[in-house]
């Protein structure tokens, strides 16, 4: 990562906009910038830290990302805590060059972090809006924060943007939260933490699979079931088969014992018609049975059958005397009505057309009723006796001749009966004959193996059926053993799943322990070693130290020619700030970041001798070198600096204090480029 | 030792291990890249981290069958 450019607005002691064009090369790699004290050029330092992770991120604080409250605090920082700001906004942009697979084409951020207010004149943090953005080759990233740490994370950033401050504290012997950095840098921890991980990881698979262990337990018993199914299942459709079969058979008979039926369609119509003669003679034969079941009856009423002739000759007789008999009760009924009538008329006084009735007419009416009553006198006297055997010999002979009993009758119905008996038996002969002469067995083979199909055919489709009710049955009991063995099979792919899971995070954890073990002494080494080779050159009694060592908790020791531990009280304050800065630029190079490098006051404390070794082999501690200097640092580097060291200075700027205005300003000097 | 020997230093000791107790170099890459981002960040809670392991096994365990 190499910085390129800065621009913010509004930034601490900073009103307005400002630019900073920080591009370097391999042989410019140096910005300076430098200023009395106050005048804001730690604010440069913190303007890149707080674009980066919105925080000044150093060894004293807690590390973790920006809030509200620390652009609150950037904003007012402590020159105008109880007034409101100027313009209650800020930004920092800030562009960056990343090396990517092709190395002439690097890829480009923009890291933009901006504040705006959420209300007009905000007095507090919560009042304060913070915007973050990355673009990366000009397309927002949807992760800026993991964008960043991908470049530098916020602990390594510590080791590579510090103040002078920081480094005589890194000189000290390490604070548990420095180590766990150091760590973290240097990938110990994040292999530590994910061995942790796994190895809960692996915890709660275990559990998972013992739970699908339980869970898919036995199958012998399904399976014994499903292979039993099965076994019947096929049986059945071994027996369904067979009857279709059959049926097909059957039916293939029956439509050719049809078609055989159909070709005798002459015959077969002669062999109906001489079934329904057979019918009818049959019904003849049972009319025949009837009639002459009648014989018995006929003969238990022949007697008065026989007297019937004389009973109607002596009924003739009786039925004479009984008409005139009747005839003359007539006469004397309607004698009684004319008797009666003019009687009525006698009783009237005047006649019906209203005219009185005279003396004369009733006289003549009178003798007019004497005589009708004389007749009816006449009459009755002479009137035939009733003859009470009459109605007796009518009664016998109506009963006699209605009887059916009726011998001529019996006589007749059986002649019919007979004659249409001969009649149907010879026209049966006839069709016989015809039919003989036809193929009339044959036929009726025909007739009989159809109906035999038929019953078969009836028989085996029952079968069938039956076969097929018990087949789906089965089925429907395979399906279900099936689903379960299905959700069993399902939990043994869980199963299986779980157990490679298991397997991978086993190794996984092996593999994290094995490059944890070697990564922390290769590290270690590495740090030891890069620290030394700067040391060497650093160091004003080469003569003297030998080396730098770094123990397993990051701790590090001047190891003299003698090779005797050089105790960190008997070192200079100076020294002690050597040995720190070769233990950082030994860190940056183990930790394998790519970051520039910013020093800011970091001269105070050096002699001569250790100042100019800096000065001689600052330019290839790193690709990218920011040094920020106080008035006096920068009129040091100035004197003693040799004419090689400023040709790497890519930029000079210098910072001021308006402090009629409160406002810092920071300017290019010309004379920083050569 | 050079930049460039440093960088491979990581490398080897990941492809030695994962050599060593074959492991898939992907998903070694994947399981630290998930460890290195909740250190760096130290937002996400460890629980979330697990999870998001317990989702790179699991496809991993698919991709061993496949």
């Amino acid at each position: 990562m190499r910085l390129l450019k800065l621009e913010m607005k509004n930034f601490g002691p900073y009103k307005g906009k400002v630019e900073l064009d920080l591009k370097a090369k391999s042989d410019k790699n140096l910005l300076v910038i430098w200023g009395t004290n106050g005048s804001g050029k730690t604010h440069i330092l913190k303007a890149i830290k707080w674009c980066l992770y919105g925080c000044d991120p150093s060894l004293r604080r807690q590390m973790q990302y920006g809030s509200e409250r620390d652009a609150w605090e950037v904003i007012y920082g402590t020159y105008m805590e109880d007034q409101p700001p100027p313009e209650p906004y800020m930004y920092v942009h800030l562009w960056l060059e990343v090396d990517s697979d092709d190395p002439k084409k690097p890829q480009q951020y923009l890291v933009k972090r901006s504040v705006s207010p959420r209300t007009q004149t905000p007095m507090n943090a919560t009042q304060i809006k913070c915007d973050f953005e990355v673009i990366i080759d000009g397309r927002p990233n949807d992760s800026p924060r993991e964008a960043i740490e991908a470049l530098l994370p916020l602990a390594a950033s510590q080791f590579f943007m510090f103040h002078g401050e920081e480094i005589r504290e890194m000189s000290q012997r390490h604070m548990e939260q420095t180590r766990k950095a150091i760590e973290l840098i240097l990938e110990a921890e994040t292999f530590r933490q994910g061995k942790e991980d796994l190895r809960v990881v692996a915890h709660e698979i275990d559990i998972d699979l013992d739970d699908e262990r339980r869970k898919s337990g036995g199958v012998d018993d399904l399976l014994d079931l499903k292979r039993r199914l099965q076994e019947k299942i096929q049986s059945l459709e071994t027996e369904c088969a067979i009857c279709k079969n059959e049926i097909a058979e059957k039916k293939k008979q029956l439509d050719s014992v049809q078609m055989d039926l159909a070709k005798n369609e002459d015959s077969r119509i002669l062999k109906s018609k001489l079934d329904e003669l057979s019918q009818r003679l049959q019904y003849i034969k049972e009319e025949r049975k009837k009639i002459l079941a009648r014989r018995g009856d006929l003969i238990n009423d022949l007697p008065s059958k026989l007297i019937l002739p004389e009973l109607i000759r002596v009924l003739e007789g009786k039925e004479a005397r009984h008409k005139k008999r009747e005839e003359q009760r007539k006469e004397i009924s309607e004698l009684d009505g004319r008797l009666q009538l003019t009687k009525d008329v006698l009783t009237l006084e005047r006649c019906v057309c209203g005219r009185p009735i005279t003396g004369v007419e009733r006289e003549r009416i009178k003798k007019e009723c004497q005589g009708i009553e004389e007749t009816i006198s006449k009459l009755q006297a002479g009137l035939e006796e009733e003859d009470p055997t009459y109605y007796e010999i009518r009664e016998t002979v109506s009963t006699i001749k209605s009887s059916k009993m009726d011998f001529e009758q019996f006589k007749k119905d059986l002649n019919e009966n007979a004659l249409r008996h001969d009649e149907i038996e010879g026209n049966i002969k006839n069709l016989e004959k015809k039919l003989s002469e036809s193929k009339i067995e044959e036929i009726r083979n025909l007739v009989e193996q159809r109906d035999r199909l038929l019953t078969e055919i009836g028989k085996a489709e029952q079968r069938h059926e039956n076969f097929t009710i018990d087949l789906e049955t089965q089925r429907k009991r395979l399906e279900e053993i099936l689903k379960i063995l299905e959700r069993k099979e399902r939990h043994d792919s869980v199963k299986e799943s779980l157990d490679r899971q298991y397997d991978l995070v086993t190794r996984c954890i092996s593999a994290f322990e094995s490059v944890l073990t070697r990564l922390s002494d290769v590290r270690r080494r590495a740090i030891g070693s890069n620290a030394t080779e700067i040391f060497r050159k650093l160091t004003n009694k080469p003569e003297e130290y030998d080396r730098i060592e770094v123990d397993d908790q990051f701790n590090v020791s001047v190891i003299d020619k003698r090779n005797n531990v050089v105790h960190r009280e008997t070192l200079s304050t100076g020294e002690r700030e050597v040995v720190a800065l070769s233990f950082i630029l030994g860190l940056m190079r183990a930790s394998e970041k790519v970051a520039p490098l910013v020093l800011d006051t970091f001269f105070v404390h050096l002699d001569e001798s250790h100042y100019g070794n800096i000065v001689k082999t600052l330019p290839s501690f790193a690709d990218q070198i920011i040094l920020i200097l106080t008035d006096l640092e920068y009129q040091n580097l100035k004197e003693r600096a040799t004419s090689s060291f400023f040709k790497h200075v890519a930029q000079t700027w210098r910072t001021m204090r308006n402090q009629a205005e409160f406002r810092s300003t920071i300017v290019p000097e010309k004379e920083g480029r050569d | 030792m050079s930049r460039s020997q440093r960088n491979e230093t990581l490398a080897d000791l990941l492809k030695e291990a994962a050599q060593k107790f074959d492991m898939p170099i992907k998903l070694f890459e994947e399981i630290l890249w998930e460890e290195r981002i909740h250190l760096y960040l130290a937002a996400t809670s460890r629980q979330s981290v697990r999870r998001r392991l317990r989702e790179i096994l699991q496809e991993a365990s698919k991709n061993a069958t496949a």
